[in-house]
């Protein structure tokens, strides 16, 4: 007997694991579940594959009719829709972004409250009453965002990059679209873009909270059936790689320049994705300790942050190196950047800096799991991106035996440092 | 005799009850003999944990030509001590598994580090040893200068709306006392201090009796304390921290109009009010904070979505300031319509509210609701207990504050809140800040 529950605590004790529970609606969703006890309340995610990368010729598109669910349905109006979910202190909200249309709701679990929440949820996503007075209202907001986007450095800067490296791809254009796109979308352009994409069969739907199995399957359940079955959207095309060096600058009145260097990246199911992944983290993705970091601030001052990225997204997102200088800077900052990648893809790390960036990620795993919100994202992830089931709890195991020779081939194969997007944003010099 | 028996039963069974009640939020509080506070809540959802040191130290201590130098210093503190060299901090702890940073304040500066719990004593002695054991270097810190003049230029120069905030900070408060100048510091500041101060600000703040460690996580408490004391406990207590006020100065009536480059209009409202912890009534502060609920809402309501002449609502209270502070309102107008239909448009509303509390009297048991479970939401991530923690133990407010706030909320009437803006939101004593915007050619 006291084998026995020694052997049980040990199991506790060893590295978190998620008993992650997945099944498919009738209706053809596909959901995911944790669950998690320590706290009263759960969390849902819908993520329908509806996002800008839909948009089709109207940019903006996907961005309004995800900010129209909300305003109304076939029975209530705005205020009491609001109310509804504010009389039991639940948080309703919608996120667009490339890929993925996020409607989410965080609720108290207890029976009363999370009946009642579900329901306004459910009637919000599944019977949109889509109204002329709301889009128009939304249209103007909307061109307000432009605005406030337009005298941001770095929000110029990000939206002329993403145009570079995806060219025509539907990843080129922003979200919010432009002031021409907007005026030219009508109620019967979001309907559609409704009818066609808000689909049980083109959703993930994750949930994390207090509730047992059999309760996360009637809500799964409630939502998925309220929606049209449909059709799971075609992929899109792959973004292809750039045919030559492109150097931008765009002229702003700024005391900064903001630079970005890059080109295509990867998703999340590329066969190179882990040594990338971990040549990234070490390059540029870990702060103040990545290489990035310490040429540029650490070791000359130059920035305050200089960090890189993959944006993993479908059908390849971008790489990108980024930094803000003064304007006077600017030439050598990205000078030295270009340097440090090219050196980084060139030679092998050295083997301390190889195994401190892997102890990094693999001593911290335990905190990417740290809450219900971290935990919902990756189950998003996982399932809107068709990743493994064990992808989190084999991370670690794929991370640690790979070698300093296996980032370099990675990033040799991914990144042709002659042919790259240069952009600065910024006063001319 | 009886009385005093009594006061001191009444005293023993209010400690008593605090007790309990922390207990039940699992909060473990000590404080070592040298002066630093530990505050510990185990949460074993996870096996992590987030140990944050706080010093009682920030932009509200400065004046010129030091403003910014607390902010300075966190950079600072990266920098290499006697035992561990330039950047190693963050290597070691990045190595085991772990992530950090700092970040500075009005009224405090702090640091932490977020690790698996096997991680903890090195937490712990990793930042017990850079509160008495940095080393400051000339070349280091040349460098450090210029990424915050960078950062400065990032956050605040570069950002139209920033500008504002700067501005409204200049007009509202004297700059003889806290809260005049901004927490990163004048630019002219940030260029021209030396080495030296960093060290006399250092070597002032720096110490056990200025600190809160706070530990939130999947820890043991008495573990916690035993490091605390072995890392932290041979520091000696710093006599000269007398912890002197340097209160808030308010000044009213100012007005301010920026023409900057940018492309959409902003305009920010403040009024001086109390905070927690200057009110001589807690009750006023706490119905402050439901009156920014209350017009958040019910002015996103009418301006935003019925009246549609704004685009962007924010009301903001800041109930946990360590000196007197702003009650403010800011918007921007939709296109076409002026500045001051917005603002008549907000005071119509206000007078509605005062005239009539009842109006608000639904809203109010929704806004109360809402309370509740964000409270609950809210232990969702630890850092956020952390922070909370260790934000009340900086500005010198109870544990308890905490966890008293939604039933303190609850108490709050439709009358106190119409009360308060009676009382508070006097528009002929507001300042004011106006950014018109020139375009960006």
């Amino acid at each position: 007997m006291k084998v026995l529950i020694l052997f049980l605590s040990l199991i506790t004790n060893a590295y978190a694991t998620l008993d992650i529970q997945h099944w498919t609606t009738p209706e053809g969703a596909k959901v995911l579940f944790v669950q998690t006890q320590d706290l009263p309340m759960l969390d849902i995610a819908l993520n329908f594959d509806a996002a800008s990368s839909r948009d089709g010729e109207q940019h903006g598109l996907a961005s309004l009719t995800s900010n129209l669910l909300g305003t109304a349905t076939q029975a209530h109006n705005e205020e009491q829709i609001i109310n509804a979910f504010e009389s039991i202190g639940a948080q309703f909200s919608s996120n667009s972004l490339k890929d993925m249309s996020i409607l989410s709701l965080r609720t108290l679990s207890r029976d009363e409250v999370l009946k009642k929440s579900l329901n306004i949820f459910t009637e919000v996503v599944t019977l949109p009453s889509f109204q002329q007075k709301y889009l128009t209202r939304e249209k103007r907001q909307t061109l307000q965002s432009i605005k406030a986007s337009e005298q941001s450095p770095a929000s110029v800067a990000s939206k002329a990059f993403s145009k570079s490296v995806f060219g025509k791809h539907p990843y080129a254009h922003s979200k919010i679209g432009t002031q021409a796109t907007i005026e030219n979308i009508t109620i019967e352009d979001l309907k559609r873009h409704y009818q066609q994409f808000f689909v049980a069969k083109n959703l993930t739907i994750a949930l994390v909270g207090d509730v047992s199995k059999v309760k996360a399957k009637q809500i799964a359940r409630q939502i998925s059936h309220g929606l049209n079955v449909g059709k799971k959207a075609k992929p899109n095309p792959m973004v292809m790689p750039l045919n030559a060096t492109q150097n931008i600058h765009i002229n702003f009145p700024s005391k900064q320049t903001h630079l970005l260097i890059g080109q295509m990246g990867i998703n999340r199911t590329h066969p190179d994705y882990y040594p990338l992944y971990l040549g990234n983290h070490i390059f540029g993705g870990s702060g103040l300790t990545s290489l990035l970091s310490n040429e540029i601030r650490e070791k000359k001052g130059l920035a305050y942050s200089a960090y890189s990225y993959f944006s993993q997204m479908q059908s390849n997102g971008l790489f990108m190196m980024r930094l803000q200088t003064k304007n006077t800077q600017a030439n050598k900052a990205k000078t030295i950047a270009i340097a440090t990648l090219n050196n980084f893809i060139n030679s092998p790390i050295n083997t301390q800096k190889l195994q401190d960036g892997k102890d990094n990620i693999i001593g911290g795993f335990a905190l990417q799991t740290a809450s219900n919100a971290n935990i919902l994202t990756y189950l998003s992830l996982i399932g809107f991106y068709n990743l493994p089931l064990d992808y989190l709890s084999s991370f670690v195991h794929q991370i640690k035996d790979i070698s300093a020779q296996d980032v370099q081939n990675a990033f040799k194969r991914l990144i042709d440092i002659n042919k790259l997007v240069v952009l600065s944003v910024g006063a001319e010099q | 005799m009886k009385n005093l028996i009594l006061l001191s039963f009444a005293f023993f069974f209010s400690a008593f009850a605090c007790a309990i009640e922390l207990e039940k939020h699992n909060i473990t509080q000590t404080t070592l003999d040298n002066g630093l506070k530990i505050i510990i809540k185990t949460d074993k959802r996870a096996p992590v944990f987030i140990s944050q040191l706080w010093y009682r130290v920030g932009a509200s201590d400065e004046s010129r030509p030091n403003t910014g130098i607390s902010h300075m210093l966190e950079h600072m503190m990266f920098k290499g001590t006697r035992d561990y060299k330039v950047g190693e901090f963050s290597k070691i702890i990045a190595r085991n598994g772990g992530n950090d940073n700092a970040f500075t304040s009005k009224d405090y500066t702090a640091y932490y580090q977020k690790m698996h719990k096997s991680k903890l004593a090195l937490a712990i002695k990793m930042e017990a040893d850079r509160m008495r054991h940095l080393q400051l270097s000339n070349d280091e810190f040349e460098k450090e200068r210029q990424v915050v003049i960078e950062e400065r230029r990032l956050r605040i120069e570069d950002n139209p709306n920033a500008q504002v905030y700067e501005h409204l900070k200049l007009i509202s408060f004297d700059k003889n006392g806290a809260y005049h100048a901004p927490i990163i510091g004048f630019q002219a500041d940030i260029e021209s201090y030396h080495l030296h101060d960093l060290r006399t600000w250092y070597e002032k703040y720096y110490a056990p009796n200025n600190a809160s460690l706070v530990v939130v996580g999947d820890v043991d408490p008495a573990e916690v304390i035993v490091l605390a004391r072995q890392y932290f406990g041979g520091y000696k207590v710093n006599p000269n921290i007398t912890n002197v006020d340097n209160p808030s100065i308010a000044q009213t009536s100012n007005t301010r109009v920026l023409k900057l480059k940018a492309q959409l209009p902003f305009y920010i409202l403040s009024f001086s009010v109390p905070s927690l912890k200057t009110t001589d009534n807690t009750h006023n502060a706490y119905a402050l904070d439901m009156l920014a609920y209350v017009l958040d809402n019910g002015l996103s309501k009418a301006l935003i979505r019925e009246q549609q002449i704004a685009s962007s609502i924010g009301v903001e209270y800041r109930l946990y300031d360590k000196y007197n502070t702003l009650f403010t309102l800011s918007f921007i107008p939709v296109k076409g319509v002026s500045n001051e239909a917005v603002l008549s448009a907000i005071k119509s509303k206000i007078t509605e509210l005062i005239q009539n509390p009842d109006l608000i009297k639904d809203e109010l048991v929704r806004i109360k609701t809402q309370l509740e479970a964000e409270f609950v939401f809210e232990q969702d991530h630890i850092s956020t207990q952390s922070y909370y923690l260790g934000m009340l133990s900086a500005i010198g407010l109870s544990v308890e504050t905490l966890f008293s706030y939604v039933d303190k909320m609850n108490a709050i009437s439709a009358n106190d809140v119409a009360q308060a803006a009676k009382q508070y939101l006097n528009f002929s004593q507001a300042n004011s800040v106006e950014l018109i915007p020139q375009g960006i050619k």
